[in-house]
């Protein structure tokens, strides 16, 4: 097939972050060949790539005494306004702590020095978000996969699945240094490639500066959805906040303190008080920073020098071990001390992240197509899965995919991988031989200020569909248009074509809900919530070449 | 430019280049094999690289635009 080298797995896994290293670690327990293809390098890669702090958990001889798992299920579906899967927030809270036993085996620090569980109050009644030192868990999850024999391939770039009939038989991909093809026949295999970031324009304008993984632009979502493969609440995003204008590595962590805007006044519900909550994500403070921009009391700070040192130090360990080691070098550097200087904060730009928006999957891990799984960020229908979700269905997909490999004949390449081997290659190869042409950057550029102009804060038919035209004229001019000069190009001019189908799908979706619902969906000519009509996921599929959106009911009980 | 390297303390380990997760650092096709930042733009300041080097041969030069006070 052309000049690709052909392997062979019986578990493949897209994507080698915290799901997909336990995905590879469970199913080598099976004995099965398993494999992670990484873009990166597994040791930094992913949502926790420098580092990670906080993994909320359900600890039964803690959590037992004071609230059961359907109260923890209850106050999730709660805080995601219903609009989440509550089968799978039941099965992350339930084996949620049996992967933090796994992560103390592996030789991360999950307790404090008196073998205490540090935690604390965010989203649910009780404490449950876990904090723990794990700057290095990306490397002690890699030495651990390898010590249980999991091929790693790092600066592997997938870009396509390969199908066979309704069911997946590999993937292909390209090394991101060589420039080479590869194709990977597998038995099963699991997207882990997280969520979806550079889609929309940062606020700071460098395009690189942004809060979550730029390696992150939607490949996992991209080959789903051009496999056939369903996927969720595409139309969703999700908000941010932090350092203005220094989105880096490593996000929020738990920082005590109050918000003040630029007259000095308190804000938040308990203003005058230390405010727990004041970096919570809700509607309710992102709306709290675009009133103080809009109405002349911006800018908006965040003000740690009412904490105690104590207070300050637990913060700086924290934002540490959750990676925010270049944020805490830049306040070193410059003399910024926590304890003296307010921060001056920001909303990020709209992203996809954390299990809200992705692909459809059940309590197995299991795709709408035979032999997929998909685990962690890159999955749709549980906001805020985050690091337990990872952690819990990199495990169940690992299991669940090398149990179904034992029971499968080799997979074949038939003339439908073949067919989008061709497709591919041709399309790498018109973007070598080209003369001249445009940048993959000037192509993401594009996307972004259509992202922003038709698909941004405030969305609406007339919008969204003269969106979805330029989009896909976009789409046609960057195939026809992009030139690259070296593989790091190559593979950045792919990660555009993953752009552009997120983009795709996330306008379609937008035009199939007609409702607002909190930060995450605003139209403007659907303004309020229905949940009578619209409590529901819309689903997004491409069949014979057209996208579909269903409505899909929630299961409430 | 965002990573600097200080080339007396650097020992050509290329673990800098093996890990960056934007693909940003690569080194030097020569006997001396030193790394340099290729795509300077594409620098995520994450920091990886200077946290791993186990010279501390790294500094991050943070461009203009991510000034926070």
């Amino acid at each position: 097939m052309n000049n690709a080298i052909i392997k062979e797995f019986d578990v493949l896994i897209i994507g080698g972050g915290i799901a997909g290293c336990m995905a590879g670690i469970r199913a080598r327990e099976f004995g099965v060949k398993v494999a992670i293809l990484e873009k990166c390098n597994t040791s930094r890669s992913g949502g926790a790539t420098t580092g990670i702090d906080h993994c909320w958990t359900y600890i039964p001889e803690i959590h037992g005494k004071v609230f059961s798992i359907e109260d923890m299920v209850g106050d999730h579906v709660a805080f995601g306004k219903g609009m989440i899967d509550r089968s799978l927030v039941k099965m992350v809270a339930e084996q949620s702590f049996n992967r933090i036993l796994d992560l103390e085996r592996f030789g991360l620090e999950m307790r404090d020095e008196k073998g205490n569980f540090r935690l604390i109050k965010k989203i649910h009644r009780a404490p449950t978000f876990l904090h723990f030192a794990g700057r290095d868990i990306k490397v002690k999850l890699t030495n651990e996969a390898k010590k249980r024999g999991v091929v790693i391939e790092n600066r592997m770039m997938v870009t396509d699945l390969l199908t066979d009939e309704g069911r997946v038989t590999g993937a292909l991909a390209v090394a991101t240094r060589e420039g080479r093809w590869y194709v990977y026949k597998s038995k099963t295999v699991i997207i882990a490639t997280g969520g979806v970031f550079r889609l929309y324009r940062n606020p700071s304008g460098l395009p690189f500066n942004i809060s979550h993984p730029p390696h992150e632009p939607g490949d996992g979502h991209a080959m789903a959805f051009q496999a056939g493969a369903r996927l969720l609440n595409m139309e969703m995003v999700s908000y941010h906040t932090g350092p203005k204008n220094f989105q880096r590595a490593g996000r929020g962590s738990y920082v005590p303190g109050k918000i003040r805007n630029g007259l000095g006044q308190p804000l938040g519900k308990e203003a005058g008080a230390v405010n727990e909550k004041a970096l919570d994500r809700s509607a309710e403070s992102i709306e709290q920073f675009r009133k103080s921009a809009e109405t002349g009391q911006g800018p908006l700070y965040m003000d740690c020098t009412g904490n105690t040192s104590e207070q300050n130090d637990y913060i700086r360990w924290a934002l540490y071990n959750e990676g925010n080691t270049a944020f805490l070098n830049y306040l070193a550097e410059e003399g910024i001390d926590l304890n003296k200087d307010m921060i001056e904060f920001t909303v990020y730009e709209p992203k996809i992240s954390g299990g809200q928006s992705g692909i459809e999957i059940n309590t197995r891990c299991e795709t709408s197509l035979n032999g997929l799984f998909a685990a962690g960020d890159v999955i749709g229908g549980m906001k805020r899965s985050v690091c337990p979700g990872a952690l819990v269905m990199g495990w169940e997909a690992g299991e669940n995919a090398a149990r179904l490999s034992l029971e499968l004949p080799a997979s074949e390449l038939g003339e439908e991988a073949k067919g989008m081997l061709q497709q591919r290659t041709t399309m790498a190869e018109s973007f070598q031989k080209r003369e001249i042409g445009s940048s993959w950057l000037e192509a993401q550029l594009t996307l972004q200020n259509i992202m922003e102009d038709y698909a941004g804060k405030i969305k609406s038919q007339p919008l969204l569909e003269a969106g979805l035209k330029h989009l896909l004229r976009l789409r046609e001019r960057a195939r026809a248009e992009i030139k690259v000069e070296t593989p790091h190009e190559l593979y950045r001019a792919m990660e555009v074509m993953s752009l552009l189908d997120v983009g795709e799908m996330l306008i379609t979706s937008s035009l199939a809900r007609k409702e607002s619902r909190g930060v995450e969906f605003y139209r403007a000519d659907y303004p309020a919530t229905d949940d009578e009509n619209w409590l529901k996921f819309i689903t997004l599929e491409k069949n014979n070449g057209n996208v579909l959106t269903k409505e899909r009911p929630i299961n409430l009980a | 430019m965002p990573p600097v390297f200080n080339m007396d303390k650097c020992s050509r380990c290329g673990l800098c280049e093996r890990i960056c997760p934007v693909d940003a650092i690569f080194r030097r096709d020569d006997e001396d094999g030193r790394p340099y930042v290729k795509y300077p733009d594409e620098c995520w300041h994450c920091g990886s690289c200077r946290q791993d080097c186990p010279e501390k041969a790294i500094k991050i030069a943070f461009p203009p635009a991510m000034l926070i006070i």
